[in-house]
């Protein structure tokens, strides 16, 4: 006897939700508002609004047929919107564009992205990453620990929202690349400082420590001496 | 408190201070550069490197002796 394979489940609205709304957000500050502007040839508008139907269309999708849904709501959804911007051609140049604008439409495409992702890795139940019971941690975290690593997301984030700041087009380019740098390095730092605190017995003694960075201090005092000088001087 | 965790505790703060200053130096100098002041961003940003390299180099782990 043969099973009647049973029909796929229906995404959840919140599933809907949590890809079409980003998806959309994203797309009408960064696609739909440069294209909406005065003087915009039809090409680039063309290309927006297919962008936004195959973005539309994969949420119905996805259920049925995963791998055409997922083909349209992130390959033809971001290949239309790379396309209107290209088509824009100057008119999408950072000169052009509204820093706080871009920067709340580059929150909504990465909330795409891990909506996206929510889809095509569903949770499961049963799933069990490793067998047998929970795991305990062999210590609890300090009480600094997660201020500090508050202080370090901050960190970046304030990094990358200051990068929008620069409207020199090539300037901005370097600026975003350092604020790039500069989140990843503190990011990576702020764990280690935040594991560091309440005196871990893998570290080296206090004294050690602070002799390690007896040569660097001293250079970083001279810097700050040069910067305070300078100060006065202008 | 005895003096090893009295220098324990000094590191550890030293550590905290240098690495919230190398985030101030980092954020001035992006922020420099917005201002169109590169000279300044260069040096807020060399600051800032220094200053979470020290960060980093503070929390090594003791050696292992043999």
């Amino acid at each position: 006897m043969t099973e009647i394979a049973a029909p796929p489940e229906p995404l959840p609205l919140a599933e809907r939700t949590r890809v079409l709304l980003p998806g959309v957000y994203a797309w009408l500050l960064t696609v739909g508002l440069p294209v909406a502007a005065r003087g915009v040839r039809s090409a680039p508008r063309v290309a927006a609004l297919a962008g936004l139907a195959a973005l539309v269309t994969s949420i119905f999708l996805v259920e049925r047929r995963p791998g055409l849904g997922r083909v349209l709501g992130i390959v033809a959804f971001v290949g239309c919107s790379v396309l209107t911007w290209a088509l824009l051609g100057a008119d999408s140049s950072p000169v052009h564009l509204d820093r706080i604008r871009t920067a709340l439409g580059t929150l909504g495409w990465v909330l795409y992205a891990f909506g996206w992702g929510r889809v095509s890795s569903p949770a499961r139940p049963d799933a069990e990453i490793a067998p047998g019971a929970p795991l305990v941690p062999r210590s609890r975290p300090h009480p600094l620990g997660v201020p500090i690593v508050a202080f370090a997301v901050l960190s970046a984030l304030v990094f990358e929202a200051l990068a929008f700041r620069v409207d020199r087009a090539e300037h901005a380019v370097l600026a975003h690349a350092t604020a790039a740098a500069c989140a990843l390095l503190v990011l990576s730092a702020g764990s280690r400082v935040a594991l560091a605190q309440g005196g871990r017995h893998e570290l080296a003694s206090g004294s050690t420590r602070l002799n390690a960075i007896a040569l660097r201090g001293a250079l970083l005092a001279l810097l700050v001496g040069i910067g305070l000088v300078w100060a006065a001087i202008r | 408190m005895n003096q090893r965790a009295f220098m324990t505790r000094v590191a550890n703060v030293v550590n905290l201070v240098l690495f919230v200053a190398a985030c101030a130096a980092f954020a001035l100098g992006l922020h420099a550069l917005g201002d169109r002041r590169d000279l300044q961003a260069i040096y807020f940003l060399l600051v800032g490197g220094i200053a979470l390299r020290s960060a980093t180099e503070m929390l090594r782990p003791r050696a292992s002796g043999r």
